[in-house]
């Protein structure tokens, strides 16, 4: 055995010594380190941006195009704005916990974290999204009662339709968070068990 | 980022780079543009960290547990995409052209390849040369556990290059 690894960990250290000459890597590797941590600190914010928006455009339309009059109408909106603001508030947390997840710990606190911040990963793509979206519908309901005192069957018809089709998309990609979260946390909770047990 | 900072950056990139290089050679299997990703993404993770190193711990040992965990993440995200095949074993050393060094690194890097995720890690630090109080602290476990661990991949490995 022994004769094999030394023959293993010769070939590591030649090898070691050939990487070492390479000079101008470190002016790349500057730049790209820079361009990284633009794109990643992008790329986190990303979620909040998009529903922000989603926020003032849903504002904006009931506010200055089309102001409901009935309590019912407004309660819905309420729903409707309440549960992006949660996600967006959720979103928020879900950065931060992400923070903690620190690189220079020790790997099984590493490890620890991360299987936590997937657990709460899980619940936010799960039971919270669902509710958020079912709050969504409720409150899209609500205003679509004013409504048919404006437009014709045929018109709320396809407001109907046109709104199941629109919640296939963010229930399909609920789903599909919701595996590949489950799988990430059933390898995570392996590894753990692998880093600890003797 | 302070002055201090920036230097302390430097030197860890001059004394660490081959070590975190290689390192992420061996996790992914040969495969280099994975490793010059995976290397870089360790730099980031280390350059994000420096604030916060108090050096309690030694350099060479703060920069491990990075390199270790940025490698497991790395390769959770990586499986989303694509499964990285054993057969493909490129080089990025500078001299590509030794075919013998070359058959030889494949050899090197298909064996660790083999290992599990973390058996890889732990058996580059090994062949790293570092001891098993070390390896333990950057683990977060038992010199004792560590030294089992290390056993039963040792004897893993031998099993896959005699099979070779």
């Amino acid at each position: 055995m022994s004769d094999n690894f030394e023959a293993l960990q010769n070939q590591w250290k030649k090898n070691k010594k050939q990487v070492e000459h390479d000079s101008d890597a470190m002016s790349k590797m500057l730049a790209s380190i820079k361009a990284k941590r633009n794109w990643s600190k992008r790329f986190h914010y990303g979620n909040i941006v998009v529903l922000s928006l989603v926020v003032v455009l849903i504002s904006s339309f009931f506010y200055f195009v089309a102001p409901v009059q009935k309590i019912l109408s407004q309660i819905g909106v309420a729903l409707m704005v309440g549960g992006l603001l949660l996600r967006i508030g959720i979103e928020f947390f879900s950065v931060e916990k992400l923070k903690q997840i620190q690189f220079d710990d020790t790997v099984l606190k590493n490890t620890t974290d991360t299987l936590s911040f997937y657990a709460f990963r899980k619940q936010i793509h799960g039971p919270i999204t669902i509710g958020i979206i079912a709050l969504y519908t409720i409150g899209f309901f609500f205003i679509t009662l004013e409504f048919t005192l404006y437009f014709s069957t045929i018109a709320m018809i396809l407001i109907y339709v046109s709104y199941v089709i629109g919640a296939i998309v963010p229930v399909f990609f609920v789903r599909k968070n919701i595996i590949k979260e489950i799988r990430i946390l059933k390898e995570i909770t392996q590894l753990k068990d692998h880093i600890s047990i003797a | 980022m302070s002055k201090k900072n920036q230097q302390l950056f430097e030197t860890v990139y001059q004394q660490c780079y081959p070590m975190v290089l290689q390192m992420c050679l061996g996790f992914v299997k040969g495969n280099s543009d994975l490793a010059n990703d995976l290397s870089q993404e360790v730099f980031i993770n280390i350059w994000n960290a420096l604030d916060k190193f108090k050096g309690k711990s030694t350099p060479k040992t703060w920069v491990y547990r990075i390199t270790v965990n940025t490698c497991l993440q790395y390769l959770r995200k990586e499986k989303n995409k694509t499964k990285l095949p054993i057969e493909k074993v490129e080089q990025v050393l500078i001299d590509e052209s030794k075919e013998i060094d070359h058959q030889q690194n494949q050899n090197l890097y298909r064996a660790i390849g083999q290992l599990e995720e973390l058996d890889r890690l732990l058996i580059m630090m090994v062949l790293e040369e570092q001891d098993y109080d070390t390896i333990a602290e950057v683990l977060g476990i038992t010199p004792t556990n560590v030294r089992v661990k290390i056993h039963r991949i040792k004897k893993r490995l031998k099993k896959i290059l005699d099979h070779e």
